[in-house]
């Protein structure tokens, strides 16, 4: 499986993950942080208080007004990038149609925005939810990169996941909170709600890239059918008509207003995506209007 | 409710294949998608709706059954037994006379007779036929032996009434023979009554329905005239069929005008006459004479309210008689039907005009008129005006005048000659455009020929020199000769024509096509190959014209009128029973049982189920499409 081309990389590498809430890095790196730091960008004055450190005392301004303020300097700082890819047996779909296949658009999509986190010297780790929970790094610096690709072409979709379970793991054992993406199709019985809740108590950022492909938009069934689930073989009896299906477009349809309606109200970042959508289209526009790179 | 072919009930175990195959189809099929959450949302919701749903799936099997049902109960034939005037099969004599047309059963008696003919047709057992017969004035057989009702329908529906008398022992000789052809048989009379006496007996057992309530009706029964010495007389009578003494205004036109009109009086079930002198300006034919009735209280029969005459056939010939006297001939012109005569003796100036000229013994008048003329005992040559030089030429006398040769012509057609006409001495005439009607040893006794168009007969002796005018030949003669120089009327017929009653025509030599123009204007026109042409299309009340083509003009050749003047017809008093035979056939009554079919019905149950099946069906699914499978 060849996810890039070079020239596709190259464009990747001109990208940068946007973290609004800028996390602290334990090295430094280069983006700027919110914490006024040790850098030599200056930043602001503000006056002595009792215990400041006394080396970042501005002496300078202190002889010409002999008032003491303490000069404020940016901090910058390193990302920590968590990707965490649903690769349960629902991603897996659709099974005859590769180019809007989910897993492999999903991995199109993580090794892009791995790549680019790589570039801007982040720290990366991913993480594959479900199939044993494998996963790679935190590895920083660009020269990672072929390492992660190599990484996730070896990465096959199969068995059930529990997104909430997964999610509160990561949490729970997670190392430094940054910018967490979650790519999945939110297809899990036990939902996802809890999860992202976990997450957000620990300090991550978390982007919800959501995965429909078409025929799950759209499906073109009919007739008396007995729908069998591939994830975790539940089926389902029914009788496809019109109206049926129309009634099915209005539940998808509520179902992600409700996923939309969640994740703005908890500033999580939800970028619903049809797979059928070109995924470089996805990372250097859509991506880049929702603010999540620059 | 039985079945008439109960057999066809088997096929209702085809509702086993159709749930077998039901059954096979609803085995669903197993389709893998990613994830049923969202289906598992929708089947919840749909939950609410369950009963309908599992409904749903079966409605097309139920419907199906339904169809199927339907069918096989249409194919056997159910039936339900309901009263009956008639069970089994039916010769149904419909009558369509003229008292049919009677309107005290609205619209008309012949309507509800059809109705209830329908009936009958309705009640039909399934096994058993039915022949329509309508009687009118030649009984008409409109459908034989059938037992496809819709057929019967049709034929029905297609029946009128004539304004005919009805031959009811031909219609009776119509259904003795038709109720031959079938068992258990019945011979249905839908009838006013109007039935006339000693009728023939039936081999089947007859059922009468009678049609009509009210008898009331005024009828002219009688227009005609005749002449008088010095006028024309019309008679004219009025019955009243009815139970209640009544008025009427009897109107009487001349040829569209009206001249008189008088109120009479009728007594119940009697009828009151009157006479008109019609005095007609000399010469002018009288035309078409026309009584109306009118301001009518209760008359439920119009056809008899209205008749016509036509004077003498409408059409009157003047001719005159120049001759010193002759008794013989006066007398025959004054008898000869179509024919006015007048007389003046030789020598007189004539200044009116004459269809035919008749010169008995006198010289030619000078100019010769363009007119026919019949010359008798021409004038000798000296005594001859110049007119007549170039016509003809008296040579001289014969007395040898036994005949000797006939000529084979209509003008001597029943005219007995041989042997009995005795003639004492004639004129040896000699004339170029003639030829001999009757010849004699000693020259022509009697020449006739056109010369110009103009008609012309010699006789060539006066008839005062022969017995002639005493033999039986010799008004024949002279009514063939005159008619041969003035045509008349081209037809021979009664004063009184009933309606479908025949009329012999009798073209005029030289005619090449006769017409005749019906009352409501159409032609009927017929090429002259016999002397006698037969005209049966008289159905229609009125006046008809008769025309003839000769050469190259049409000639009017008099007119006759049919009347409705049938006592049978116009008594329209509805009779609860008829005489069949030695038999008194009251009113029927229902004590049979018929059967109503009712598989019409579950046909058409059956189409609207299949097509409220094709609608679910094709709202309820699209088909399916098929998936590969992991």
């Amino acid at each position: 499986m060849n996810l890039f081309d070079e020239a596709t990389l190259h464009k990747l590498e001109q990208l940068t993950l946007v973290a609004a809430r800028v996390r602290v890095g334990v090295m430094k790196g280069d983006r700027r942080s919110s914490k006024r730091g040790t850098s030599i960008e200056f930043a602001d004055y503000r006056n002595y208080v009792k215990g400041d450190d006394l080396r970042r005392l501005d002496w300078n301004v202190y002889a010409r007004l002999e008032r003491s303020f303490i000069k404020l300097l940016e901090e910058e700082e390193d990302l920590a990038v968590h990707l965490l890819l649903d690769a349960s047996a629902s991603m897996h779909w659709p099974d005859n149609d590769p180019p809007t296949h989910k897993l492999t658009y999903a991995l199109r999509l993580t090794g892009a925005l791995g790549h680019i986190a790589l570039t801007a010297g982040d720290l990366l780790s991913v993480t594959l939810l479900g199939n044993n929970n494998r996963s790679w790094g935190p590895f920083r610096g660009a020269q990672n990169s072929l390492r992660l690709l190599q990484f996730l072409e070896t990465i096959t979709a199969v068995g059930p996941t529990d997104l909430n379970l997964s999610l509160r793991n990561y949490a729970l054992y997670g190392r430094r909170p940054g910018l967490l993406f979650v790519v999945s199709d939110l297809l899990s019985p036990g939902g996802y709600q809890e999860g992202v809740a976990a997450l957000q108590a620990r300090g991550y950022e978390v982007a919800l890239l959501h995965l429909l492909s078409p025929d799950e938009v759209n499906p073109p069934l009919g007739g008396d059918l007995k729908l069998v689930d591939v994830e975790t073989a539940a089926d389902a009896e029914i009788t496809l008509d019109p109206t049926t299906l129309a009634q099915y477009r209005e539940r998808l349809g509520d179902w992600l207003a409700e996923i939309a309606a969640y994740c703005a109200a908890r500033q999580v970042h939800y970028i619903p995506i049809t797979t059928d959508l070109p995924w470089e289209k996805l990372v250097m526009q859509t991506l880049r209007v929702k603010g999540v790179l620059k | 409710m039985a079945f008439l072919t109960p057999l066809f009930l088997l096929l209702g175990l085809l509702a086993a294949p159709i749930i077998l195959m039901y059954m096979l189809r609803l085995r669903r099929r197993e389709v893998l998608v990613s994830s049923t959450l969202l289906w598992q949302k929708l089947l919840r919701d749909r939950e609410a709706n369950a009963p309908w749903q599992k409904l749903r799936r079966n409605l097309l099997l139920i419907l199906q059954l339904l169809i199927l049902a339907a069918l096989v109960l249409a194919l056997a034939r159910p039936f339900l037994p309901v009263p009956s005037v008639v069970s089994g099969s039916v010769v149904l004599l419909l009558d369509g006379s003229a008292s049919m047309l009677a309107t005290d059963v609205p619209p008309d008696r012949f309507t509800a007779a059809k109705e209830e003919a329908a009936r009958l047709i309705g009640d039909l057992g399934g096994d058993y036929q039915m022949t329509l017969i309508l009687v009118g004035q030649t009984p008409r057989v409109l459908l034989a032996a059938s037992g496809d009702k819709t057929e019967l329908r049709r034929a029905l529906a297609a029946a009128e009434a004539e304004t005919a008398v009805a031959d009811w022992p031909a219609a009776f000789a119509l259904a003795a023979g038709a109720a031959q052809g079938f068992r258990d048989a019945r011979i249905v009379i839908i009838s006013d009554g109007g039935l006339p006496p000693e009728l023939p007996p039936l081999p089947a057992r007859p059922i009468y329905l009678p049609i009509g309530r009210s008898g009331e009706n005024l009828a002219l029964a009688a227009l005609a005239t005749r002449n008088t010495e010095t006028a024309v007389q019309l008679f004219a009578s009025v019955a009243n069929y009815g139970m209640v003494e009544r008025q009427a205004l009897l109107s009487i036109s001349l040829d569209g005008v009206l001249y008189d009109a008088r109120r009479l009086r009728i007594p119940a079930q009697g009828s009151a006459s009157t006479t008109w002198e019609l005095t007609p300006p000399a010469g002018v034919p009288l035309g078409v004479i026309e009584a109306h009735l009118s301001e009518l209280q209760e008359d439920h029969l119009s056809l008899d309210n209205r008749a016509w005459v036509v004077h003498e056939g409408g059409v009157s010939n003047r001719v005159l008689l120049i001759t010193a006297g002759n008794l013989f001939l006066e007398q025959v012109y004054g008898v000869l039907p179509g024919v006015t005569a007048f007389k003046a003796p030789p020598g007189t100036a004539v200044d009116e005009e004459f269809d035919l000229y008749v010169l008995d013994g006198a010289p030619l008048p000078d100019p010769l008129p363009a007119a026919s003329l019949l010359i008798i005992n021409p004038p000798v040559p000296e005594l001859a005006a110049s007119a007549a030089g170039d016509l003809f030429a008296v040579t001289g006398v014969f007395s040898n005048t036994v005949a000797v040769r006939l000529a084979d012509s209509p003008l001597l057609e029943y005219v007995d000659w041989f042997g009995r006409i005795n003639i004492r001495q004639a004129k040896n005439v000699s004339a170029p455009w003639a030829q001999a009607l009757v010849q004699a040893e000693g020259g022509p006794l009697i020449l006739f020929g056109e010369r110009g168009g103009q008609r012309i007969v010699i006789m060539t002796f006066d008839l005062r020199d022969s017995d002639l005018p005493l033999q039986i030949a010799f008004p024949i003669l002279m009514a063939n000769i005159t008619e041969w120089l003035n045509p008349g009327r081209a037809f021979a017929s009664s004063a009184a024509l009933l309606p479908g009653e025949p009329v012999r025509l009798r073209p005029t030599t030289g005619a090449t096509v006769v017409a005749v123009q019906k009352p409501n204007g159409d032609l009927w026109r017929a090429l002259v190959a016999e002397d006698e042409l037969i005209f049966n299309e008289t159905i229609a009340l009125g006046v008809y014209n008769v025309l003839l083509r000769e050469g190259s003009g049409d000639r009017a050749a008099g007119s006759f009128a049919v009347n409705l003047f049938s006592p049978d017809e116009s008594a329209i008093a509805p009779q609860t029973a008829v005489r069949v035979g030695q038999m008194v056939v009251e009113t029927a009554v229902a004590g049979d049982i018929g059967q109503r079919e009712l598989w019409p019905w579950l046909a058409a149950l059956a189409l609207i189920i299949l097509v409220v099946e094709w609608w679910v069906h094709h709202r309820g699914a699209q088909p399916p499409r098929i998936r590969k499978q992991r």
